[in-house]
């Protein structure tokens, strides 16, 4: 599903990230953990194709990443990948229904409200539609983020540090709707954390050393 | 969802400060459009008063009062010229035509003006009702003055002394209305029209009324001791080349001196044209400040808009999009503005034409565009692209990975 070789990158110099090998197949779950600072949200970056790394490559489904031009990769990753922020970052002037259908308008790919709405419903949080964003709890705006990472079906759903700021119960909410939500549009799930809590949720875990 | 969904509900998020940058830019591009319409106006009515008046003949003194005076009514004209001398000007072979006016009294604020017929043409004016003046004593009634005073043909009124509302009655010597004129939207339609005769025939009367008291004061168009007067000579050229040698000759061979219409409006409109570019220079400002304001707004919404241009960008969103969302969203503001503006501006003018009647007039054409209004249009709009740009920029060099995990 997607192949990283021999990422390296440099913030000023300084190696930030360094990642030699790592493959993963179409539907799998990983936990991609390793301390603070070891470079887990760069990594999702590069996953992403937020980030050019400074060496290496990257293949994602068939495509080489690295390869494709600024607004091809743009194209891309909106068609391709799902991305839970730490922060969520909701865009607090729209409601509910309209963050969601934002994904899908950006993307290019027609998707219906009605297709929205179900989402909503299937997240649990049908009710929710018409509401700014700053009137939800950080449960609630949480399963509209992934609700927005998942609405374009893509081949990668990817979330930074997810239970960070949850408690147990909480926590294990947000891991069990993120393998639903990739399980039923066949994504692979990436969950970058250093939560180990949420350890035995996953089959395979990546590591990254810490510098 | 759309784009003038997204710009919209960033508009709502902050609306104190929407409605005030509009606002400013409304008032802004109002002000530039009631100027340039009023400027407009008064620029084709004077134009259109003095189109066919080559030139005006009369007493030494002020060229532009002989104008101001003579074509458009608004002023007391310096004093009378030999009705002999404007004979003479008859035998030019340069000149087409001239027309003596005789003026000093008035009814109701408008000029009784002694003519001859050939008056009506130099106005393009045309009866409505009844026929011209054949006997002294018959008056013509411009259309405004007609509608203001309810007058119609077979009426009579009494003129007053003077050229201002308020003089003493000629009540023993009445005019009779033998006609009234269509509006020809000049100043012809402000004006009361009779023969010389009957001008002369009011002031022989106090003339003697003057001789009896011993007073003696110098008065309008008069029958004085070197014969007939009148008050000035409406000339119009056969030749554009007269220009060069008839006013010259005016000048320094007789007791007259002769003006311009053309030239003496231009030069009053270059006067309070001084007048008009403050407040336009204001009325920019205006513009500039609302300019100013929507870049403040948007450059300090950055700081928050940031997290939200980043997340569209994780969505798919190209640099160049988020980019053109920014844009967009100045320009609809600036565009809103702009068209609000023009249509205030228009409406002020119709509201000023409604309020002062004499006004009415130059608001006729409150509510036809000109080509002015697509510079304001222009401006506005260049101000919001302007506002943009910095802000525009920051979000196209945005480091969409670095402000996800900062956030």
């Amino acid at each position: 599903m997607f192949a990283l070789t021999g990422i390296e990158h440099r913030y000023g110099g300084r190696l930030a990230l360094a990642v030699p090998s790592w493959r993963a197949s179409r539907g799998e779950r990983w936990l991609l953990a390793g301390p603070s600072g070891s470079g887990k949200s760069t990594l999702l970056a590069v996953l992403a194709g937020l980030l050019r790394p400074s060496a290496g490559n990257v293949t994602v489904g068939e495509r080489d990443l690295l390869q494709l031009s600024d607004p091809d990769l743009d194209r891309w990753r909106g068609r391709h990948v799902g991305y839970v922020p730490q922060r969520l970052h909701l865009i607090a002037s729209l409601s509910v229904l309209d963050n969601l259908l934002l994904a899908p308008y950006l993307a290019g790919t027609g998707t219906e409200r009605a297709a929205a709405e179900a989402l909503l419903a299937k997240v649990g949080v049908g009710e929710l539609a018409p509401r700014l964003p700053e009137t939800l709890s950080q449960g609630q705006a949480q399963r509209v983020a992934i609700a927005r990472a998942v609405i374009n079906r893509p081949l990668l759903l990817l979330a930074d540090e997810p239970t960070a700021a949850l408690d147990d119960a909480r926590a294990a909410q947000a891991i069990s709707l993120l393998t639903e939500q990739a399980d039923a549009v066949g994504a692979t799930l990436v969950v970058a954390s250093h939560d180990a809590r949420i350890r035995g949720a996953f089959p395979q875990t990546y590591v990254l050393p810490g510098s | 969802m759309n784009l003038a969904r997204i710009v919209l509900a960033y508009a709502r998020r902050s609306p104190l400060t929407t409605l005030l940058n509009l606002a400013l830019l409304t008032l802004g591009v109002a002000t530039i459009t009631l100027l340039l319409l009023l400027t407009t106006a008064l620029d084709e009515r004077l134009k259109r008063d003095a189109a066919a008046i080559d030139l005006v003949v009369g007493a030494k003194g002020s060229p532009l009062q002989l104008v101001l005076a003579g074509v458009y009514h608004v002023d007391v004209p310096p004093g009378n010229i030999p009705l002999g001398e404007v004979e003479k000007l008859r035998a030019d072979p340069l000149i087409a035509e001239v027309v003596p006016i005789a003026m000093g009294d008035s009814y109701r604020g408008a000029h009784i003006v002694g003519t001859e017929p050939a008056f009506l043409g130099l106005y393009n004016a045309r009866l409505a009702q009844g026929a011209l003046w054949k006997a002294p004593m018959d008056a013509v009634l411009g259309a405004d003055v007609a509608r203001q005073s309810g007058l119609a043909v077979g009426a009579s009124f009494a003129g007053s002394h003077g050229l201002a509302q308020g003089g003493e009655l000629h009540a023993d010597n009445p005019y009779r209305v033998v006609g009234v004129l269509q509006s020809a939207g000049t100043v012809i339609d402000r004006l009361v029209l009779t023969g010389v005769e009957s001008v002369w025939k009011v002031h022989e009367h106090e003339e003697q009324e003057a001789q009896e008291k011993h007073e003696s004061e110098p008065h309008a168009a008069d029958a004085g001791p070197g014969g007939r007067e009148v008050t000035m000579a409406l000339v119009r050229y056969a030749t554009p080349l007269a220009a060069v040698s008839v006013p010259r000759r005016i000048d320094s061979d007789t007791s007259m001196q002769a003006a311009s219409p053309a030239y003496e409006s231009a030069r009053l409109f270059t006067v309070f044209g001084v007048g008009t570019d403050v407040v336009r220079g204001f009325a920019v400002f205006l513009i500039v400040a609302a300019a100013l304001g929507m870049f403040i707004a948007l450059y300090q919404a950055m700081d928050e808009r940031q997290y939200d241009l980043a997340i569209m960008r994780a969505l798919g969103a190209s640099r160049g999009r988020v980019c053109a969302m920014l844009l967009l969203e100045s320009i609809v503001l600036a565009a809103a503005g702009a068209i609000i503006g023009v249509a205030l501006g228009h409406a002020l003018l119709a509201g000023i034409g409604a309020w002062l009647p004499a006004a009415s007039s130059l608001a006729a054409g409150a509510w036809t565009l000109v080509s002015g209004e697509i510079g304001v249009v222009a401006l506005a709009l260049a101000g919001g692209i302007l506002a943009a740009l910095l802000p525009a920029w920051r979000a196209y060099r945005l480091d969409v990975a670095a402000t996800l995990a900062k956030g």
